[in-house]
């Protein structure tokens, strides 16, 4: 066979054409890689296209979630019946007990407000909330979030905290127009000021990717009996004070960590606590709203 | 009229090559929700990546490396993962396979599903790997090895609709194993 004499630009070209198909793969491993240091070096670079893909997926994800959701209720439907019973029974005796403390917080209740204007105290103002539908949960291995369907447009904004069912479950990262992602108390970027116990010690709240988050500094010294309440405790102005989280234990290690109230397996809707409007409220400085 | 035969053709071979994509997108969003199985927790299968896996083996040309990164991008963005982490991953996961296709195409179908337990498990280590470089913290890796097993576990059962997909590939395209 005669080889055609080449050209000086056909033989730089050649590396490349004996490439073939993996000349795609290189290009596209160098411009992911490009993009995973980029985003390395600028996190918050990418957050308002993150949000509005989720708000074009949203309504996707919806619907092939409704299925998943309806069959995994009936077959708990299903094979629940025994366990249904003693729950019921169970709740029976929870109802009453909770009728006689309904009537202690009433009682409590009036007696406190009653003390506040006497002493003419100024708590801070009272927090709505907006309720939304779980539509994915979109978390792995790394990374825990939810995604919700409610959105800017429905007044969800960064920094909320969200509500499951028994108690806080995360808060608010992005919010879209019609979606918002919610991270969870577990995941590793998670960091909430928190008080636990009567004595109100004072600790972070460091999700490890583990079912447990951790607390972290502190007191060396402090003397938190297990099951002891963990509230948040609203410093740095982000979450209102007292919203239940879980209670103290320790984990394998001895460890401080928390066991949280809400199971975040099972979360089907959540409450997203909107910031109340207070005119004694200063707006922080820049950066001062994702301080935690 | 041979004209609009020909044109009718061609639709029908058009309609033929969408219903792996539609697979491929399927597959894609339940890699995204929440299956609620017990135990299982936020353990999430390698959905995406056994359609990649199977497609780079026996049909390279309907995953391409673009759907690959473009599919990879799409899961970071909406999973809220470090931008490209995925499509890093998928896009060296469909080269590594593709790369071996004519060895892989011959094999029986066990040597296909332990071949692609190894390729989970890279593919996994890379994920471990960017995100642990991403964060500077290493997390565990007991979830990610359960992640892999439920894959390998599940593998059989995707397979079998990737190979009722694959007969609606035009004849001419098809390589069937």
């Amino acid at each position: 066979m005669k080889l055609r004499p080449r050209t000086k630009g056909s033989s730089l070209a050649l590396p490349f054409l004996l490439w073939g198909p993996r000349m795609a793969s290189f290009l596209f491993v160098i411009l992911a890689l490009s993009l995973f240091l980029f985003s390395m070096a600028r996190p918050a670079h990418f957050s308002s296209v993150r949000m509005g893909t989720t708000d074009v997926f949203s309504p996707l994800l919806t619907v092939i979630n409704a299925p998943i959701y309806k069959a995994a209720s009936y077959v708990q439907a299903v094979t629940g019946l025994a366990a249904l019973q003693a729950e019921n029974a169970r709740l029976y005796q929870e109802n009453s007990r909770l009728r006689e403390w309904y009537q202690t917080a009433l009682f409590l209740k009036s007696e406190n407000e009653s003390l506040q204007g006497l002493l003419n105290i100024h708590l801070e103002p009272q927090h709505s909330y907006i309720t939304a539908r779980v539509i994915s949960d979109s978390g792995n291995a790394y990374v825990k979030s939810l995604l919700v369907m409610a959105g800017q447009d429905q007044g969800v904004q960064a920094g909320q905290a969200v509500l499951g069912a028994d108690g806080l479950i995360g808060r608010v990262v992005e919010a879209g127009s019609k979606s918002a992602r919610v991270l969870l108390l577990t995941d590793i970027n998670s960091r909430i000021p928190v008080m636990l116990g009567e004595s109100f010690d004072r600790a972070i709240l460091a999700g490890s990717n583990s079912d447990l988050p951790s607390l972290i500094h502190l007191l060396p010294d402090s003397q938190i009996q297990d099951g002891a309440r963990v509230l948040t405790s609203g410093h740095g102005g982000l979450f209102p004070v007292g919203l239940p989280i879980g209670e103290f234990i320790r984990d394998d290690n001895g460890q401080p960590a928390v066991r949280l109230f809400a199971d975040l397996n099972r979360v089907a809707f959540v409450r997203i606590v909107d910031k109340a409007e207070d005119p004694r409220l200063r707006q922080g400085g820049q950066g001062g709203q994702g301080g935690l | 009229m041979r004209n609009t035969d020909l044109s009718l053709k061609k639709l029908e071979s058009m309609a033929r090559l969408l219903v792996p994509q539609l697979l491929f997108l399927f597959l894609f969003l339940l890699s995204l929700t929440f299956l609620p199985l017990p135990y299982v927790g936020t353990v999430k299968p390698f959905f995406v990546l056994m359609a990649v896996y199977y497609w780079a083996i026996y049909r390279p040309t309907l995953v391409p490396p673009f759907l690959c990164f473009a599919t990879g991008l799409l899961m970071d963005v909406l999973s809220g993962m470090p931008i490209g982490l995925n499509a890093l991953a998928l896009v060296v996961a469909q080269w590594i396979v593709r790369d071996q296709r004519r060895f892989l195409m011959g094999q029986p179908y066990i040597v296909i599903w332990a071949v692609f337990g190894f390729v989970a498990f890279i593919y996994a280590v890379m994920q471990w790997v960017l995100f642990g470089f991403f964060h500077m913290q290493w997390l565990s890796f007991t979830p990610v090895l359960a992640a892999i097993f439920l894959s390998l576990f599940l593998f059989p059962f995707v397979t079998l609709l990737l190979v009722f997909t694959h007969k609606f590939l035009p004849v001419a395209s098809r390589a069937i194993p």
